[in-house]
């Protein structure tokens, strides 16, 4: 591992920083400042050259950016000199930042939620619905009781698929809430997808842990 | 009778003749070098016609060093100098060496960052160095075919290889002065070798079982885009496993003991070895060590080898299911390594897939053929449009947090290249430095993961507790090489950065030993940097010229063409003199000038692609 000396360039993940709008004159300042404004800024959606709406064409999603690392990938500038060779990995992330947040309905739902202005917490948020919090609870459970099961891998699947449609399920509402303008609403949901993806990924570490046992 | 044809001189007769650029296969038993020639790839045998150079080392007592065939021959009589399988010492540190125990008949003493180095009769070598004598032995195969310098070159390395063994690889070539124009990972080199002759569509697994190291990747292949979806492994998992087991059931067998010379050592690991190979076609083996003589049956084989075997079909189960795909979603199994001949390895993998593996190109030569398609494309001989390799990294990066547990920033299987920062604060109240541990791997605690580095961030502005924003970013590039850096945001203050590398070694010890080694072929140092300088600004001069003709005018005022066009110019004038300082300065300020028109071009081909009806056009598959 290499740490970068020079400290000027390095913080590709800053897309929408506001220090990019301010002209095009001050390269001494660093090239990302006049890059920020040609692509940095572009929302993900028009990068991809998606609608911005939370479904997503998920071929399309995934032509697109095949096209589009096809032209930015370092690969292609491997002969390239040093300048662009480093702006070519630094564009390289940006469009596998944006196609890892399209291609995740969570991800997806907060980035458009971000980008009608709410930047709040959504996985701290509270979650009114008690009766989402109750099956949450109950899933829990399952979690507990699930080393004891007969069947372990089994059960485990079936909490998955369980886990996995009440996702869509969230998704839907989520689709129609935002797109009726409630954000509020849609916020909550989000939330909700916070819960579920984290029980999700609790899921997965455990399935680890019992391959490894077998 | 036809003229022959004379240019004019200081004028290159042909600017755009095919550069010479290889793939270099650098393996625990074996190593090759390979290139394309009339569009095959093709591996560039030694004299004795053999494509394989074997990954064996031998600093004998006058100071030479022996690579090869001969070295291994030699193994047996002087195992202290004879250094093979050095791939699995590469990037790690003197604990994970006393780990592997007994299994390394060598002298090993522990270098400085915990470099574990194994002491020759030719002092004490680093895996490093030990491995850019195998490199320097494939760079000088590969000039003496191809009748020329090589411009670059494109090494394999396991997927599973960590940021340090990585690194280490790239140290090894810059050792040797090799131009790495990427490091590979060997099953998507693999399937590049493969999916272009028959363009294929539909999702891969390669399982590569090499010397050494286990790896296995799932691909989408989708019109010459391979898209790595999964990638899992053991870096300390092969063949030689294999060898050990036979040789282990020998020693019990023959009540051998345990103080073994090393000479017995090699000697029976040498007999594990072709016992294994011959019971590939086989179905027993007459064992016989001094007066100990017995039968190893296939059978008896499989019973020592299973249990190895089966944490590999571990490994692709928990890889497929990272992937998100069932056995039956996959359409084809490519497999890679030599000890994929065996015929049990064949059996369990056929059976995991339910499908018959692709073994049509040797498993030995796969990874060297496909890198030399990528470094022919890098090099820029072909156009880049038919081929595009999008790779993940194998295992998690994080930084340690309060409490020994880590808090991970990339998780495997990302694609790369890929940025991503975190948010810190400080803990106490003025506090002006801050120690960071990088770590990489896949539990939670520190003390389970692999350290890569640590480093201090210094100069931070004091302030009460929790109000500075450090932003870290850690950035990984597409040779999947980590490199980190941190910023304190509220007051744009930058912070110093000082770095202990976990293991490995640090710039200043690569390059005495660049100096050291140059010293050795008795090279003047100082003629050396000149002529480094000269190689460098002529890189620069072509790269920029050819950029300045595509783009220059479109793209630049009249005034900043003009000011380019002569700044290249000067570069022109001066490098060919001797003085390497004012080169290296000259090709700085070059560097600085060209920075604007850098980004212009780089926008004009992202411009390119966003133009939309282009994308539009294809279809969604």
């Amino acid at each position: 591992m290499r740490v970068w000396r020079e400290l000027s360039h390095l913080s590709v993940a800053r897309t929408r920083n506001k220090h990019y709008h301010k002209g095009r004159r001050h390269f001494s300042l660093g090239l990302l400042h006049f890059l920020g404004m040609l692509v940095f800024t572009q929302n993900y959606f028009s990068l991809l050259e998606l609608p911005e709406q939370f479904m997503v064409d998920e071929a399309a999603l995934a032509s697109h950016y095949r096209q589009l690392q096809k032209r930015v990938h370092p690969d292609k500038f491997a002969s390239h000199t040093e300048q662009e060779q480093r702006l070519a990995v630094q564009f390289s992330a940006h469009v596998n930042q944006a196609y890892s947040c399209l291609r995740s309905p969570l991800k997806r739902a907060v980035y458009l939620l971000e980008l009608r202005g709410l930047k709040g917490q959504f996985a701290q948020m509270t979650i009114g619905d008690s009766a989402f919090l109750l099956q949450q609870m109950q899933l829990r459970e399952d979690l507990m009781d699930l080393r004891a099961a007969p069947n372990r891998l089994a059960a485990l699947e079936k909490l998955q698929q369980q886990a996995q449609a009440m996702s869509a399920s969230i998704q839907a509402e989520f689709q129609v809430q935002f797109n009726a303008g409630h954000l509020e609403l849609a916020q909550q949901h989000v939330a909700k997808l916070h819960f579920i993806d984290k029980f999700l990924a609790d899921l997965h570490q455990l399935e680890d842990q019992l391959l490894d046992e077998v | 009778m036809a003229l022959l044809q004379i240019s004019e001189p200081g004028q290159s007769p042909a600017p755009h003749t095919r550069k010479l650029a290889v793939g270099i296969d650098l393996g625990t038993t074996n190593s090759l070098v390979a290139t394309l020639r009339s569009g095959t790839a093709e591996t560039l045998n030694d004299a004795a016609d053999s494509a394989l150079l074997p990954s064996v080392v031998q600093y004998a007592g006058d100071g030479g060093v022996v690579v090869g065939d001969q070295a291994k021959l030699n193994a047996a009589g002087d195992p202290l100098n004879t250094i093979s399988s050095v791939k699995r010492l590469m990037g790690r540190g003197i604990g994970d060496i006393k780990s592997l125990g007994s299994q390394l008949p060598y002298s090993i003493s522990a270098g400085d960052n915990g470099v574990p180095l194994i002491n020759t009769c030719a002092g004490a070598k680093s895996a490093v160095e030990i491995s850019a004598e195998i490199l320097r032995v494939l760079a000088q195969r590969a000039q003496a075919a191809l009748g020329g310098k090589l411009e670059g070159c494109v090494i394999t390395v396991p997927a599973y290889f960590d940021d340090a063994q990585r690194q280490a690889t790239k140290d090894a070539a810059r050792l040797a002065d090799l131009n790495v124009l990427r490091l590979l990972n060997e099953p998507t080199a693999a399937a590049v070798a493969y999916g272009l002759d028959r363009a294929e569509e539909g999702v891969i697994a390669v399982y590569d079982l090499g010397g050494g190291t286990f790896d296995i990747s799932i691909l989408h292949l989708s019109r010459g885009v391979f898209e790595v979806l999964a990638t899992g492994g053991d870096s300390a998992l092969g063949g030689d496993d294999f060898d050990h087991a036979i040789a282990n059931w020998l020693i019990q067998a023959a009540n051998l003991g345990e103080d073994l010379t090393p000479q017995i050592q090699r000697q029976l690991l040498d007999m594990a070895r072709a016992s294994k190979e011959a019971l590939t076609l086989q179905d027993s083996v007459l064992v016989q060590f001094g007066n100990f003589s017995a039968e190893l049956t296939r059978a008896q084989l499989e019973t020592l080898i299973d249990p190895l075997i089966e944490k590999t079909l571990h490994a692709c189960k928990r890889t497929l299911r990272d992937a998100g795909l069932k056995t039956a979603s996959i359409d084809n199994v490519i497999l890679v390594g030599g000890s994929t001949r065996m015929p049990r390895v064949r059996h369990k993998v056929q059976e995991l897939f339910n499908r018959e593996p692709l073994v049509n190109i040797d498993p030995d030569k796969v990874v060297a053929l496909g890198a030399a398609i990528q470094a022919d494309i890098l090099v820029g001989n072909k156009s880049s449009d038919s081929l595009l390799l999008l790779d993940v990294i194998p295992l998690s990066l994080g930084l340690e947090t309060m409490g020994g547990l880590v808090e991970k920033i990339i998780d495997r299987n990302t694609t790369i290249p890929v940025a991503k920062a975190q948010e810190f604060t400080t803990f106490k109240d003025g506090q002006t430095a801050m120690a960071l541990h990088v770590v990489q791997g896949e539990r939670d605690l520190v003390k389970d993961c692999r350290s890569l580095a640590r480093f201090e961030l210094r100069n931070i502005p004091p302030m009460v507790a929790g109000a500075a924003h450090i932003r870290v970013t850690f950035q990984v590039d597409a040779d999947g090489l980590l490199s980190v850096s941190a910023q304190e945001e509220s007051s744009g203050v930058r912070s110093t950065i000082v770095v202990k590398p976990s293991y490995g070694l640090d710039d200043s010890t690569i390059t005495n030993m660049l100096l050291d080694s140059f010293a050795n072929a008795k090279m003047d140092t100082q003629e050396r940097a000149l002529r480094e300088q000269q190689v460098e600004a002529e890189r620069v001069i072509e790269a920029l010229a050819n950029a300045l003709e595509q783009d220059g005018e479109q793209l630049l005022s009249p005034g900043e063409f003009a000011a380019l066009n002569q700044g290249l110019q000067q570069l022109r004038e001066m490098h060919n003199g001797t003085d390497s300082e004012a080169i290296k300065l000259a090709i700085e300020q070059l560097a600085a000038l060209s920075e604007n028109f850098a980004a212009q071009r780089m926008n004009a081909a992202i411009g390119k692609a966003l133009a939309g009806q282009s994308l539009s056009d294809f279809d969604p598959s």
